[in-house]
């Protein structure tokens, strides 16, 4: 008796890898990034419907390819270290004057300042502080002088891109032979505009536009020919789905439906380009 | 005079120089003579749907080693916290282990913070772990739960990547039940159709699939409730062995008719035998 007679299915053990394709274009103003959304185990699909356009920050996302763990990981630790560049004081959009704080979802209390207090005092609250919907980062700055030391506030700017990309590649270089992921990490920042860089192996460059991925080889030529620069919003996004439409026509580990991220100065939008509403190429 | 000495250098991080050599040992075992003990695995079918009010978790109850049944009636569904379970697919002893490490680590995460614990905290725990022991911890893990946020559902890959889906299952039964899934799910079912959708897709799973088998175990879970229904359905009913045949008693009976068996010749022989010793032993029957 062998145990061929009960041959375990190879993709059990199979590392699950994002087979893929991620491409991320810059245009006048920002930059749109787009993927499929084909996760493989081996032969099987385990996630038709994965985002692979991670968030580091709100304005910089990263692209995922190569093995679904070591990307998976190293979007989240980069994420982790650009909290960093998070004002650290707690508020909301919604609240006018007062920070309205409910000891527990359940509650139905408006909670009073000596309570404030004391919540704060026995660690329920981290840093919290009034403010009012009309002030902007310049008022925060001048509140930081007059707000208690231990109260410790980071007022700062939101991170470049080229910083997220650094920290990206530092983490692919430094454990280069352990890991085999390739992110794509794309974004707008003040100083620069939009931007892509590319990482892979740890190598650090920025591009007008970047391929990856096992779907990226069938659409090269594609790109090349049909990139120009200076695009507007709506056909770098036309772009991006017709070369990801192409890709997952020809790539059998890519498929599913594309995701696509735009980013610019006024933040993030993401969509989903569902199998049917894809553009049609010549396909007998 | 100089001392000539090589210090290997240990960069920091885990050592896998072991599991190399293992591989190798592995290869040539057979040649030796010896054949490596198996690993007891859950081969096993395990899925989980979200459904309007919560999570519903499913699994078999069957646990091979190599070819054989181990255990008949194993329970795949494991505690993490009160609001969250997890099913456990892969290596039956790296599922209960891990699930019992983070399920630990939770409830002290849990005091710290003086609230009831998240699915993505559970879910965030398992992935770093395993993605530390980079796959060798062989544990495909289906993670279910509701907490303030409402119901989330998320698989959890030995490599250490995780999906956060609708509806997900594992292990070597799990086309079988995705196959059920993708005809039949839809967001916002009921209790029981969400009941019947896990149940169906386990036993499609342990009908087609040779690694799963036995009974199907449910979990339910809701805001403040959990029903951990064990076996919620008994899919292989053991047969009842008849109890006579023609009159004659089946079961573990051999006793035969007189004259069952026809007697051609009888002998008797005396045999002369001495009393030597008479001892009487009284036996304790209190």
């Amino acid at each position: 008796m062998s145990e061929e007679l009960f041959p375990e299915p190879e993709w059990l053990s199979e590392e699950v890898k994002t087979g893929t394709t991620i491409i991320a274009v810059t245009f006048d103003g920002g930059v749109v990034l787009g993927s499929d959304s084909r996760v493989s185990a081996g032969e099987a699909v385990v996630n038709r419907v994965m985002n692979k356009l991670s968030p580091l920050h709100d304005k910089i996302y990263c692209a995922l390819s190569g093995s679904a763990a070591d990307a998976q990981t190293i979007a989240e630790i980069v994420n982790y270290q650009l909290d960093v560049h998070r004002p650290r004081t707690q508020y909301h959009r919604t609240f006018n004057k007062d920070v309205i704080l409910l000891t527990s979802p359940d509650d139905n209390v408006v909670v009073k300042q000596k309570k404030k207090q004391h919540l704060h005092e026995i660690g329920h609250i981290l840093n919290a502080f009034e403010f009012d919907k009309a002030w902007d980062r310049t008022v925060l700055r001048k509140i930081k002088e007059k707000v208690p030391h231990d109260l410790s506030i980071e007022v700062e700017d939101d991170p470049l891109v080229c910083s997220a990309a650094t920290l990206v590649k530092n983490i692919s270089y430094k454990y280069k032979e352990e890991l085999s992921a390739h992110l794509i990490v794309a974004g707008w920042d003040k100083k620069k505009g939009g931007q892509v860089y590319a990482t892979l192996s740890g190598l650090l460059t920025s591009q007008p536009f970047a391929i990856g991925g096992s779907g990226s080889f069938y659409i090269n030529g594609f790109v090349d020919a049909e990139y120009r620069k200076n695009m507007t919003k709506r056909e770098c996004q036309e772009f991006v789905v017709n070369a990801l439409t192409l890709a997952m026509g020809r790539d059998g580990s890519s498929g599913g439906v594309a995701y696509v991220v735009t980013i610019d100065k006024d933040g993030a939008e993401e969509k989903c380009v569902l199998g049917n509403e894809l553009p049609k190429f010549f396909d007998q | 005079m100089a001392t000539v000495s090589v210090c290997k250098y240990y960069p920091g991080g885990f050592s896998f120089d072991n599991c190399k050599r293992n591989a190798l040992l592995e290869a040539d075992i057979s040649k030796l003579g010896f054949s490596s003990p198996a690993a007891r695995k859950t081969g096993t079918t395990i899925c989980g749907v979200v459904y309007k009010d919560g999570v519903v978790l499913g699994a078999d109850t069957r646990a091979t080693e190599g070819m054989i049944v181990a255990d008949k009636n194993c329970s795949k569904i494991h505690y993490i916290s009160p609001n969250i379970y997890c099913c456990g697919a892969g290596t039956a002893a790296d599922t209960e282990m891990t699930t019992q490490i983070i399920s630990s680590n939770l409830e002290l995460h849990s005091l710290s913070t003086g609230r009831l614990p998240r699915v993505a905290t559970a879910n965030r725990m398992l992935k770093q772990m395993l993605f530390r022991y980079q796959g060798y911890i062989g544990a495909a893990l289906v993670l279910g739960g509701v907490d303030c946020n409402g119901p989330h559902l998320y698989s959890i890959y030995p490599h250490g990547s995780t999906d956060k889906l609708p509806y997900v299952t594992m292990g070597s039964g799990s086309l079988a039940a995705m196959a059920v899934f993708e005809d039949r799910y839809r967001p916002n079912m009921e209790e029981e159709e969400a009941k019947r959708l896990v149940r169906d897709a386990i036993a499609a799973g342990i009908f087609n699939d040779l690694g799963s088998g036995s009974n199907i175990d449910l979990c339910v879970i809701t805001k403040g409730k959990v029903d951990y229904l064990r076996p919620h359905d008994v899919a292989n009913k053991k047969g009842v062995r008849e109890d006579k045949v023609y009159g004659h008693p089946v079961t573990g009976s051999y006793r035969y008719k007189h004259g069952t068996t026809g007697v051609l010749t009888k002998t008797v022989t005396p045999l002369n035998l001495e009393v030597v010793e008479e001892s009487v032993q009284t036996m304790d029957t209190s």
